[in-house]
């Protein structure tokens, strides 16, 4: 693996990346006619859209939990199933309390 | 360089350079999603049909000359309808419909005038000349009504129910939602006690966008956890779970992304793009890590690299071949007569071979990077999946002459309910029967005949007595002829009352006056009694006229007698005006288009599939180097075809634009179980394998592949059983009932008659 190399380009990749989606996110909230969506932006907006929009927060907290219980997986050398159960009863902070079994690394 | 250099050389790119390829992938994803929220959804049929087919063309001239398309029919029920309260509270109603802007005009009691016999000429008079406030009054109205035959037009025959009918324009880019949320807005302030009716195609599109996407957003997510759950049971790992969604999540977002940055409109069967690649796409992914964790397993000293590097010497080509087979069998929808299938088809192909090579990228990308899952490590891991392979394996191929003897009988038999398969692309039907919209559609069918019209544009010297007489003659064929139409009304009709009228309403008079000039004096003294837009809806020009619209109104739409009217109409104007003398009559508007949709749904999938089944039969025999090859690649695959067009007949299930789609994905699916399976058991035989022991190798490895897969889409998609919305809970069913058809096809039929007919081909 060329390592050095892979990771020099891919920093430049995911820079260049971050740089498009700042400017998306310019020229989409912050053009002339959407600067009214960024004014009206505040926490009771916020829990306006989270409760009538419940199902997006479930679906959100699904995910990331799954998600971070697979950086579990590979980070604590984890059985997925058991971590992605922890993580969605107990929340991803279950994942802090979990026995880090590194010695089963992989290479 | 061949297939196998170029595969390899895109494996050496993933084990040099796996963050780069992750950040690439990423870089145009973002690309692609640029103008993804630019993206418009065209529910519209026209946006199905080719801008030059005629029908769109007339219908273009039509909005050009005419003030209107498409017609809405508002119907108010009352027991105490002809009273002082209630005519008073819906005249309202009449004013608030003609003041929405694309109502060109509304048609009711309230405004409607009718043609009275007068000493020596006609008047014109309103029905309604004022709201009646004594019994008098009102028994005066009531006689005027009866009079002026709008009784199954404007009122019911017991009068308790009167209707609006308001003249839509609706062009291209009509937005139907727009237009029904305005139109409820009004009727929601009048509604109750009285009940209200609407019905209108329009309505149907609008109704039809919002079921898709209430449904779409509250199935989707439980379909997507229901197969994330199972593939979390099957795989017990992130990477087993979560890359082949990824790359399917990856290819929707790129093509619906190229739409964006084409300018392409989603139709309102694009809904079914993502259907697809979730059912198609996600096979490539669960394979790798399949062969992945497979190998790792044989071989618990080998590092990641190297575990990678068997798998995808091993599995290339048949991925290749799989995908290849897929994309094939999506382009041939670019024979389909309908220019948004093709476009489907085209962009189903792109993200199909977006996740062929994003699963040949992008997993071992991740996998060269993450470790592998603890369990593979334990001796037993996977030993219940894999015994339950084995044995199934076993038991199809001891049990192959019984099986295949069933098997086939059962399929001849169910296959006489082909004989059966209705046709249904009519938008009301998408509703169950007692939702409010088929309600609706009941009570204005029975009562005013139906809110569907077919218009007939005419060119010619439209004054002229032989024209009239055409005109007449063309319209009464069309009601004769066909059951469904409730009602004609043309330009003749107007012409024939004025002479009746003019003649003291003597019946003989009932016709078309023989004099020019008789008929233009009517004309001029209808114009002078009238208003000027009297005749705005069927003639271009008072004065001397040019193009004429008749209007055919349906009652019971079905698609059947739509096609049927359809057909009969053309075949009376291409027998009778062939060369556009003395009349050239075209047909035109919503319920035309209907008909004309209706018979390019069937041909186009009828041409497709035909199409799609011998390239991939040829492509199969020449893999396989063999014609046996070719006919057991494809078997699988045909028989599903069969069964699935046994269950739309047996279960009265209609072919309309989605289901006719549905056997895209099962050639797509069936076509890759079978590649696999041939594949893969070719590569274990020419290993030295027995027969018997390459099967259970082969289902170990591969049919694990493929029943994942299978289980995972056949489980996520069974939630959208529970829609209310007919097309996607249809759906559901088939492509269910299609992906278990090509897991039987792939895991019992291939196994069985392979044991039974050892072909040579697997051996060489």
């Amino acid at each position: 693996m060329k390592n050095n190399l892979d990771k020099s380009i891919s920093l430049i990749v995911v820079t260049i990346s971050g740089l498009a989606i700042i400017l998306w996110f310019y020229n989409y909230y912050l053009s002339l006619d959407n600067s009214i969506l960024l004014n009206d932006f505040n926490v009771n907006s916020f829990l306006t859209w989270g409760i009538n929009n419940t199902d997006l927060l479930i679906i959100f907290y699904i995910f990331l939990c799954l998600q971070l219980a697979g950086l579990s997986e590979f980070k604590q050398r984890q059985d997925y199933i058991v971590v992605a159960f922890i993580s969605l009863i107990f929340t991803p902070i279950g994942l802090l309390f979990v026995k880090d079994e590194t010695d089963k690394d992989d290479t | 360089m061949n297939l196998k250099n170029i595969i390899k050389r895109l494996f050496l790119l993933d084990a040099h350079y796996p963050r780069t390829i992750i950040s690439v992938i990423f870089l145009f994803t973002i690309f692609f999603m640029w103008k993804i929220h630019e993206l418009k959804i065209d529910p519209g049929l026209r946006s199905l049909v080719p801008k030059n087919h005629k029908i769109v063309k007339n219908m273009e001239l039509a909005e050009d000359l005419f003030s209107s398309n498409e017609i809405a029919i508002i119907a108010v029920e009352s027991d105490n309808l002809i009273s002082n309260e209630i005519l008073n509270k819906f005249s309202s109603l009449h004013d608030s419909l003609a003041n929405i802007p694309s109502v060109s005009r509304v048609a009711s009691i309230y405004n409607q005038k009718y043609i009275v016999p007068d000493d020596g000429g006609f008047e014109i008079q309103k029905i309604l000349q004022k709201i009646p406030k004594d019994s008098t009054e009102t028994a005066n109205f009531i006689e005027t009504i009866q009079a002026s035959e709008i009784i199954g037009s404007l009122i019911s025959p017991e009068l308790n129910i009167m209707c609006f009918i308001a003249q839509i324009t609706a062009p291209t880019d009509f937005d139907e939602i727009a237009f029904r949320e305005n139109l409820f807005q009004i009727i929601d302030s009048f509604e109750g006690p009285e009940d209200i009716y609407v019905a209108s195609s329009i309505i149907s599109s609008a109704e039809s966008i919002d079921s898709v996407k209430r449904d779409m957003r509250t199935f989707t997510p439980i379909a997507l956890g229901l197969m994330i759950l199972l593939l979390i049971l099957s795989f017990r790992s992130w990477t087993g779970t979560f890359l082949p969604l990824f790359v399917v999540g990856f290819s929707i977002l790129w093509t619906f992304g190229l739409m964006a940055w084409l300018d392409l409109s989603v139709p309102i069967i694009g809904g079914l793009i993502p259907i697809m690649l979730i059912a198609i796409a996600n096979n490539y992914g669960i394979h790798i890590i399949s062969h992945y964790y497979e190998f790792t397993k044989l071989d618990q000293n080998l590092d990641r690299v190297e575990i990678l590097k068997r798998t995808m010497k091993r599995l290339g080509m048949p991925i290749f071949l799989a995908g290849f087979t897929t994309v094939i069998s999506f382009l041939s929808l670019i024979t389909h007569e309908l220019s948004k299938v093709r476009e489907i088809g085209l962009l189903v192909s792109f993200g199909i071979a977006v996740s062929f090579f994003l699963s040949l990228l992008f997993i071992p990308a991740i996998l060269i990077l993450v470790p592998r899952p603890t369990y593979l490590g334990k001796e037993r891991s996977l030993e219940t999946v894999n015994n339950f392979l084995v044995n199934w394996g076993k038991f199809f191929v001891k049990n192959r002459v019984p099986f295949l003897a069933i098997l086939f009988s059962g399929m001849f038999l169910f296959s006489f309910g082909i004989r059966d398969i209705t046709i249904d692309t009519v938008p009301d039907n998408y509703f169950p029967k007692d939702s409010k919209i088929r309600k609706s559609s009941a009570v204005i069918n029975q009562v005013f005949g139906g809110s569907t019209q077919l218009n007939i544009l005419i060119e010619g010297d439209i004054y002229d007595p032989l024209s009239l007489n055409h005109i007449d003659k063309l319209m009464s064929h069309i009601k004769e002829k066909n059951n469904i139409v409730s009602s004609t009304y043309s330009i003749a009709d107007v012409v024939k009352k004025m002479h009746y009228s003019f003649n003291n309403g003597n019946i003989d008079s009932l016709k078309i006056p023989s004099s020019r000039d008789l008929i233009e004096q009517y004309m001029f003294l209808y114009s002078i009694a009238g208003e000027d837009n009297d005749f705005d809806l069927i003639l271009n020009d008072t004065d001397d006229p040019n193009f004429s619209q008749g209007f055919v109104r349906i009652k019971k739409v079905s698609t059947v007698d739509l096609m049927a009217l359809v057909d009969d109409t053309e075949d009376y104007i291409s027998s009778n005006y062939y060369d556009g003398e003395p009349i050239k009559p075209m047909l035109s508007g919503p319920a035309a288009l209907l008909g004309a949709v209706s018979h390019s749904v069937i041909r186009g999938q009828i041409i497709s599939l035909g199409i799609a089944s011998i390239v991939l039969f040829i492509i199969m025999a020449i893999v396989f180097r063999s014609l046996a090859g070719g006919i057991l690649a494809s078997l699988p695959m045909l028989l599903a075809v069969v069964l699935i067009f046994g269950v739309l007949g047996n279960f009265g299930i209609p072919l309309n634009m989605t289901t006719s789609l549905l056997t895209c994905i099962l050639v797509g699916v069936g076509i890759d179980y079978s590649v696999h399976f041939l594949w893969h058991l070719r590569e274990h035989l020419r290993e030295g394998d027995n027969l018997n022991d390459a099967i259970s190798n082969t289902m170990k490895v591969s049919g694990k592949g493929i029943l994942f897969n299978g289980v995972s889409v056949i489980v996520g998609f069974s939630v959208l059983m529970f829609s209310v919305f007919m097309p996607l809970k249809e759906f559901s069913i088939l492509i269910m009932a299609s992906i278990g058809f090509c897991l039987i096809g792939g895991m019992a039929i291939l196994p069985a008659i392979i044991s039974l007919i050892k072909p040579n081909f697997l051996y060489k």
